[in-house]
């Protein structure tokens, strides 16, 4: 039984057809997430900043990476968008493809500035999540600060984030969890 | 003394290995709304809520400022 799991895991992970695949949605993800990135820019949203493409790709690759060996693993065809949000925000935090431009020199950089990257995979989480805030409330900036926080300061586990991300949509859909 | 061998430890374990409920994740299914990604959709959502997400960054930080985490002070 292990020996036909682990076929399947490899077949999915190493099968060249299926990688090309993969890397097509990486591609489509990468585009994405850059326009979104400008767009804050060219709002004046995130100043002083610049988006490392070799990183996001590594985020995005990672992260297409470790859902294929969950869906692998389970087997199952489509991934809910709570595990798309939270193990986008891990590779987004872990890799931090956001980066600050001349922060050697700067004595005075400020928190505003060493959150971003976890501040913008939030928000990435929260577009996964079918969260459009014209259509639904936002969640207060007192729990964005602990989520904040948690990304942050603490370790992060994919699965038990995709958790927080199923309520926190519950929440602001006012669904019952 | 125990004999390590998968044989001797298939016999040990074997009342554990016959309880689906403990190692086979095989009836694992995802909820019904899972569904591919709409690329399009999931970036008009994402500018969608620059402005008011990006907007309140300053009272998102003004809160961790409190050193405050679930109500409590660190």
């Amino acid at each position: 039984m292990i020996g036909e799991r682990m076929e399947v895991i490899q077949k999915c992970i190493k099968n060249p057809e299926y990688r090309e695949e993969i890397k097509g949605r990486i591609a489509v993800r990468m585009a994405g997430v850059e326009d979104v990135f400008v767009e804050i820019q060219t709002r004046g949203l995130i100043p002083n900043a610049t988006l490392n493409k070799a990183l996001l790709y590594t985020a995005i690759d990672s992260y297409y990476k470790d859902i294929e060996r969950i869906k692998c693993f389970h087997p199952i065809p489509f991934t809910d968008k709570h595990k798309k949000a939270a193990f986008s925000i891990k590779w987004l935090i872990k890799l931090k493809p956001i980066q600050l431009e001349n922060m050697c020199d700067d004595d005075n950089i400020s928190k505003k500035e060493i959150l971003i990257n976890e501040y913008f995979a939030i928000f990435i989480a929260m577009a996964l999540l079918d969260l459009d805030f014209t259509l639904y409330e936002m969640p207060s900036s007192k729990y964005i600060a602990n989520l904040l926080y948690t990304l942050y300061y603490r370790e992060v586990n994919g699965m038990v984030l995709s958790s927080v991300m199923y309520l926190l949509e519950c929440g602001l859909k006012k669904n019952i969890p | 003394m125990n004999e390590y061998t998968v044989e001797a430890a298939k016999i040990r374990y074997a009342k554990l290995f016959s309880n689906k409920a403990v190692l086979d994740v095989s009836g694992w299914v995802e909820p019904n709304n899972a569904i591919p990604t709409d690329e399009n959709a999931f970036v008009k959502r994402a500018m969608n809520n620059i402005d008011v997400f990006f907007g309140m960054y300053d009272k998102v930080i003004a809160e961790m400022n409190k050193e405050e985490f679930l109500g409590e002070k660190y």
